[in-house]
């Protein structure tokens, strides 16, 4: 349902132009799921933000459930990544004025008529473990428990595409394995396509397919 | 979960930074709101104070005629209205003891009727009326130091009813003298502090009680001024107080008027005469056409003194002091003639002359014999001229008949009265050696009954020099068409003929609803509101920037919250409205704290107006009011403000890529970057642009006298504000940055500068504002103008007059002339005091000061009417002239003597008065009345620059004359003395004390005017200080963020081993280069900008006062900055570090 085809990306900087990417393909199915990993700087996330329609490539296509969002227009383009992609960031970025339920319901509010209601959010907290936690402020959960705020918020209105940037990268040990497990979960329940940058070769490994990204170029493992 | 939910917890939690928000709102709408508030105290306590001097006056009539006291009483009965008869004059008082004076006082003759419209609740104690006392008003009292009790020598005008400027005039018995003891002293409120003008300076008022003041002015029974409560409460308006014009016109008799009607039932006519000898050209034009229409034929006679009648080349002496007649010979009165020799009486045409059989007897002339008339002609200030007429003998006829009528001459004190030739007591000078026994002979007999007869077109060739002013005709003779009619039976149909054809207005004789044209006044020259808004621009500007900028600061704080709402799938409109909607409620809340808080900004506005600022308003009576809309319109522009404010806060924000804004990187690639594309020719187009708009802006008023002064002070120093921040953005975000090496402090000065270049916009914004306060705030020191600096030489603000005077009493004689003041009973020894002084008169119809210092919008200014001596010597500074000749460019008061096809008169006034207080200029018209109720248009033709004339506008002599005939003598002057200060001016006081002779220094006069501009430019600059201080808070505010951004990086420099002190000193760099590079192009701009005015008054610039508010900007700019420094050296190491 994901198929990236010879995606480049390049930044312009006082020095001339900066390639990111050099010809990346991929192509990911409806349920599966996909790692990538490679050495600090090489792209990773830059490549994470144009799947999640984040970041526009500087050519080359995206095309998520049959449509290029890139060919929409601003609004159109909000919508579609507000009804399809689910984001879980490393720094899970909870607004610190609302609640864990609130946070939750966050993505609900974007547009009207969003798949997403109070009940799925209350279902979600409970799936994630936190269903005495709701009222609690991100503050007065551990990195642990905020992550899975930001897991239970990524799925709250049903992507078809979930995407993590280093979702363990900011935890211990034993919390990553936890929150790792419950993505890997919550994942299959969802029937999503899901992709996870990564440094931690442990996690990697519970993909489904994984990839290395070196120098710009995307390569299977 | 709503939106709204979101946006109120967001609002809740950011509160810290959202509080600052609202206070820089509140700050912003409380100046906005309260300069409203300011305008509407001015507004209300300029009315309340006009109609409060009424007290119940709704309608007041103020006339040079003395009408019958009884009409009040009449007019009342009628009317059903309250009407009190008055008199109102202009005069001087002194202390009896002390010789305290206080000159243009009010005096008002009045009696218990006056108390009566008192409008407040308890009535004056005005004590017991005596005939002689007076009650005064307490600042009358204070200017005596007076008390109940004490004697005062009240002096004022007792103009006759001959004008003092034609032959007949009485000029030696112009002022009276009334010594009156003090009863009471009231307060200066409501009544006692009566006027009928707009002005917010108290007058000072004698109350006289009205039968004293009617004996001393000779009027018994006779008042000069009603005044009308209308009843039903406060109606304003003409209809209200019912027809109060008709029921005056209406009831108006000949005698209201001065005239009678003298019957000669005998010869078969009634005269109609003048009390004031000749017959108004408005009388004259309605007895004509009420003559026609009662059934009369008209004929005018002018009858005159001749000093002297004499026959060429017969040896007499001539015949001394005869009167002549100039009829018209087709009219009865000569055909009733019997002719002795020559033609008949009828058939005298101009140039010849007819005499009575006595005179052709005395003087052995016959027909065709050369008779010459020697007479007195009135000049300019009293002087008397001989002149003579030589004519042809016509005809000789005899003394029967229409020829031996005494009743060509109207009765005259002094002269028609007496019993013989040699007790006559004319006015003029008269040498009784020359009658002779004949002549008195010829008086016991005949009386007034003149010796030669002339015709009209003669007489008015002749003698009426002022035609238009006075009239020619000292009598108008009215025959009945019918035979069979007798004159005395006719004379009543003709009286009611006339009152009915005449018109009151024409005549000085118009009730004026004086209260709906002080309410009109009331509004004021200026708005207020509008004014302080201005002066409070830079104020609420900086709040604005204030709010933009704390917002903006606070939303880049939640650049992590907008990235993940953006991430989440928020389009960016959506994210933006939602921060709106945040905005809305911060505004909201700001300008509700504003409004309130605006009330104590008006009050501190009006107490500084009342105050230090006394010298620009003077209006101790100001209170506070505050109207709704006001409190609407500020509140609202509070809002839209902030609102318009928070949305540029925010522009281009939600455009960064989410990512960007997760990663907390809240400025443009292209801003971190370089230039942009769009600033790679957008920099040097507004640089190159701005420097060449400001130097055209700069130079065109000087080349050319249409430029807008403000326009292009105002245009060149925001062009070249423009230019040098431009060029100062493009040094930002140019590429040529040398590597930085070699330790020492020049490293670290460059380092500072270098991270000037991390935030190009924001670095730009903080130069700029430092750049438009200096900009403003140099430039308006630079228009502070100093009055002492303002020379006595002829084309200054004073013209070269040293002093002006102005007299309650109007004087008719020359002051430059021996005689002049010999009939002034100037010694003539002590007047030594006056050997090389110039005093100019000038005519003056009194009215509302017209100068930037009266709150009030004049209804009807004072004119003056300058003589050919002022207009020929010239002299003052002119801003803008309608000259075409070369003589007029050089002395543009001879614009003055301009005519206009369609009858507009020129006139000179003060371009600031012209400008600010009557709202026109150069070449435009105001419409005035002239005194017979006509409505004229003056064309302002030339436009005096900073002058001393502010509250008159001046016309020429003749013009005035025509304006506003009955004006007789001079009350206005302007003193040339070689030196300064000069004894002139205190003898001329002295000496003519009984004319109420004022003086007052034109430097002082002129200091008064300019202190007005000077007390605004330093309102605008305190005001300006205000929004500065505000500036620098936000710029503090601005500091601190930068350095919090880079906490991390000033960590790292002190783990490498930077001292504190090298650290303070790369903060304290960067700083500074902003605050001298908005210093350095305010200034530039500055000096840009009134690069004219430095070019004409260079010397009077006040650099010293300007470097100190120049350096005093600089050193709120460093306070900051040290803050900002502070702040740096006390972040924690190690958190600083982890951060990064």
């Amino acid at each position: 349902m994901l198929t990236i085809d010879s995606v480049r990306k390049a930044y312009a900087t006082r020095s001339g132009e900066l390639e990111v990417l050099r010809d990346v393909s991929l192509s990911v199915a409806r349920g599966s799921s996909v790692s990538i990993m490679g050495p600090s700087g090489c792209g990773k996330s830059t490549l994470l933000n144009i799947i999640a329609t984040l970041d526009e490539p500087t050519s080359g296509t995206v095309t998520i459930d049959g449509c290029n969002p890139f060919e929409l227009d601003e609004q159109a383009l909000a919508r579609f990544r507000n009804d399809r992609v689910g984001f879980v960031f490393q720094e899970h970025h909870l607004l610190p004025q609302c609640s864990v339920l609130e946070n939750i319901l966050i993505p609900t509010l974007a547009h009207a008529g969003s798949t997403g209601t109070i009940d799925r959010a209350r279902e979600l907290a409970d799936r994630v473990g936190l269903t005495d936690r709701l009222d609690h402020r991100p503050a007065e959960l551990s990195g642990g428990e905020r992550q899975r705020v930001a897991i239970a918020r990524a799925l709250v209105n049903k992507p078809v595409l979930l995407v993590a940037d280093e979702p363990t990268g900011n935890l211990d040990g034993k919390t990553a394995d936890t929150v790792a497990d419950l993505l890997i979960e919550v994942h299959h329940e969802v029937d999503a396509a899901m992709i996870v940058v990564t440094h931690s070769t442990t996690l990697a490994e519970r993909f489904d397919t994984r990839f290395k990204l070196c120098e710009g170029h995307l390569t299977k493992r | 979960m709503h939106r709204r939910t979101l946006q109120r917890q967001s609002l809740i939690y950011h509160g810290r930074t959202n509080v600052a928000v609202v206070l820089g709102v509140a700050v912003g709408a409380a100046a906005l709101t309260g300069a409203l508030v300011v305008g509407d105290s001015m507004r209300g306590s300029l009315r309340e104070t006009a109609i409060g001097r009424l007290g119940g006056v709704d309608q007041a009539l103020v006339s040079n005629r003395f009408v019958q006291e009884s009409l009040a009483a009449t007019i009342a009965k009628e009317s059903h209205q309250d009407v009190c008869p008055a008199i109102m004059v202009n005069g001087s008082i002194a202390h009896a003891d002390t010789g305290a004076r206080a000159n243009r006082i009010n005096a008002l003759g009045v009696d218990e009727r006056f108390w009566r419209l008192s409008a407040r609740d308890k009535a004056f104690d005005v004590g017991e009326e005596r005939p002689r006392s007076v009650v005064i008003n307490q600042p009358l009292a204070d200017e005596l130091h007076a008390d109940v009790g004490d004697d005062v020598l009240l002096r004022f005008g007792k103009a006759g009813a001959i004008s003092t400027e034609t032959l007949l005039g009485r000029r030696d018995d112009t002022t009276a003298t009334l010594r009156l003891a003090v009863r009471a002293v009231i307060p200066a409120e409501d009544i006692g502090a009566f006027s009928l003008s707009p002005r917010h300076v108290l007058p000072l008022n004698a109350y006289v009680p009205l039968a004293t003041l009617q004996r001393s002015l000779d009027r018994r029974d006779r008042v000069n001024a009603m005044f009308v409560a209308c009843k039903g409460g406060d109606t304003p308006s003409a209809g209200s107080c019912g027809s109060l014009q008709d029921v005056l016109d209406k009831n108006l008799t000949l005698d209201d008027v001065g005239l009678r009607l003298r019957v000669n039932d005998k010869l078969g006519y009634i005269a109609l005469e003048s009390e004031g000898m000749l017959v108004e050209p408005a009388i004259e034009r309605a007895a004509r056409e009420a003559a026609g229409d009662a059934g009369f034929d008209v004929s005018g006679v002018q009858s005159y003194l001749a000093n002297r009648i004499s026959a060429d080349g017969n040896n007499t002496s001539g015949i001394p002091f005869s009167t002549v007649a100039a009829i018209d010979p087709e009219g009865p009165t000569a055909r009733a003639m019997i002719t002795i020799a020559g033609d008949k009486a009828e058939a005298l045409q101009p140039g010849e002359i007819i005499l009575n059989q006595w005179a052709a007897d005395d003087l052995r002339a016959g027909p065709g014999d050369r008779i010459t008339l020697e007479y007195y002609v009135t000049g300019a200030l009293g002087r008397l001229e001989t002149q003579r007429q030589t004519f042809m003998l016509r005809t000789v006829v005899g003394l029967t008949g229409a020829a031996a009528d005494p009743g060509f001459v109207p009765e005259y004190t002094g002269v028609t009265d007496t019993d013989n030739l040699a007790d006559w007591d004319p006015p003029f000078p008269m040498q009784l050696s020359a009658i002779r026994d004949k002549d008195e002979r010829y008086w016991d007999e005949y009386k007034t009954t003149p010796k030669a007869f002339i015709t009209l077109v003669d007489g008015k060739r002749l003698w009426a020099e002022q035609a238009d002013r006075f009239g020619t005709l000292t009598s108008i003779r009215l025959r009945p068409t019918d035979p069979s009619v007798k004159p005395s039976g006719a004379a009543s149909d003709f009286a009611t003929a006339l009152t009915q054809l005449w018109h009151p207005s024409e005549l000085d004789l118009t009730f004026d609803p004086v209260r709906q044209r002080l309410l009109d006044a009331g509004a004021g020259t200026t708005d207020f509101g509008v004014l302080f808004v201005s002066f409070s621009f830079f104020l609420i500007g900086s709040a604005a920037m204030l709010v933009a900028l704390l917002f903006r600061l606070g939303v880049e704080r939640r650049a992590g919250e907008i990235g993940l709402l953006l991430a989440t799938g928020f389009s960016p409109r959506t994210v933006s409205r939602l921060l709106l909607g945040e905005g809305l409620v911060l505004a909201t809340v700001g300008s509700v704290l504003g409004v309130a808080c605006s009330l104590g900004y008006a009050w501190l506005m009006l107490a500084g107006l009342r105050s230090w600022w006394s010298a620009a308003v003077n209006a101790p009576f100001l209170r506070m009011h505050a109207s709704s809309l006001s409190l609407g319109v500020g509140f609202a522009s509070g809002v839209l403000v902030a609102l318009a404010s928070i949305a540029w806060s925010i522009r281009g924000l939600t455009r960064l890529s989410p990512t960007s804004l997760l990663a907390g990187v809240v400025a443009s690639g292209r801003e971190r970057v370089g230039q942009s594309s769009k600033r790679k020719w957008l920099t040097p187009t507004l640089m190159f642009g701005g420097f060449f708009l400001a130097g055209a802006l700069a130079l065109w008023p000087v080349f050319s006298d249409s430029a807008p002064a403000a326009g292009a002070f105002f245009g060149s120093g925001a062009a070249m504000l423009t230019a040098c921040l431009a060029m100062f953005a493009r040094r930002l975000s140019g590429d040529r940055a040398g590597v930085i090496h070699r330790a020492g402090s020049g490293a670290l000065v460059r380092l500072g500068m270098r991270n000037a270049r991390r935030r190009v916009n924001r670095s730009v914004m903080t130069a700029s504002l430092f750049a438009s306060a200096t900009f403003l705030i140099a430039a308006l020191e630079a228009f502070h103008v100093d009055p002492a600096a303002s020379s006595t030489d002829r084309f200054s603000g004073t013209g070269g007059f040293t002093y002006y005077a102005e007299s309650s009493v109007p004087l008719v004689y020359d002051l430059n002339t021996p005689a002049g003041r010999e009939a002034l009973n100037i010694d003539p020894v002590s007047a030594s005091a006056l050997d090389d002084v110039l005093v100019l008169p000038l005519r003056l119809r009194t009215g509302d000061d017209s100068s930037c210092l009266n709150l009030y919008r004049p209804t009807k200014p004072r004119i003056a009417g300058a003589t050919d001596a002022l207009i020929e010597r010239g002299g003052f500074q002119f801003g803008g002239t309608m000259a075409e000749t070369d003589a007029e460019r050089t002395n543009p008061w001879l614009l003055l003597r301009r005519t206009f096809s369609d009858g507009t008169i020129p006139v000179i006034g003060d371009e600031s008065a012209v400008l600010w207080q009557l709202h026109l200029g150069l070449g435009k018209d105001l419409e005035i009345e002239d005194e017979h109720g006509e409505t004229v248009r003056l064309r302002f033709v030339a436009l005096l620059k900073g002058s001393m004339l502010q509250d008159e506008l001046v016309v020429s002599e003749t013009d005035f004359s025509r304006l506003f005939p009955s004006i007789s003598g001079y009350s206005f002057f302007l003193v040339e003395t070689p030196d300064e200060p000069s004894d002139a001016a205190s003898f001329l006081e002295s000496e003519l004390a009984a004319f109420g002779f004022d003086t007052g220094s034109s430097r002082s006069r002129l200091a008064a005017y300019l202190a007005v501009q000077n007390t605004y430019l330093a309102t605008f600059q305190t005001l300006g200080g205000f929004g500065l201080i505000l500036g620098t808070i936000g710029l503090a505010a601005v500091l601190l963020r930068n350095v919090w951004e880079r906490r991390g990086e000033l960590a790292l420099l002190r783990a490498l081993g930077f001292s504190r002190r090298a650290i303070g000193g790369v903060v304290l760099a960067e700083n500074l280069v902003l605050l001298l590079v908005g210093l350095a192009a305010g200034s530039l701009s500055a000096m840009l900008a009134i690069a004219p005015h430095i070019a004409t008054r260079a010397s009077s610039i006040p650099w010293s006062s300007l470097g100190l508010t120049l350096a005093g900007v600089l050193a709120l700019g460093v306070s900051a900055a040290m803050i900002a420094v502070r702040s740096a050296l006390r972040s924690p190491l190690l958190p600083s570090l982890r951060a990064e």
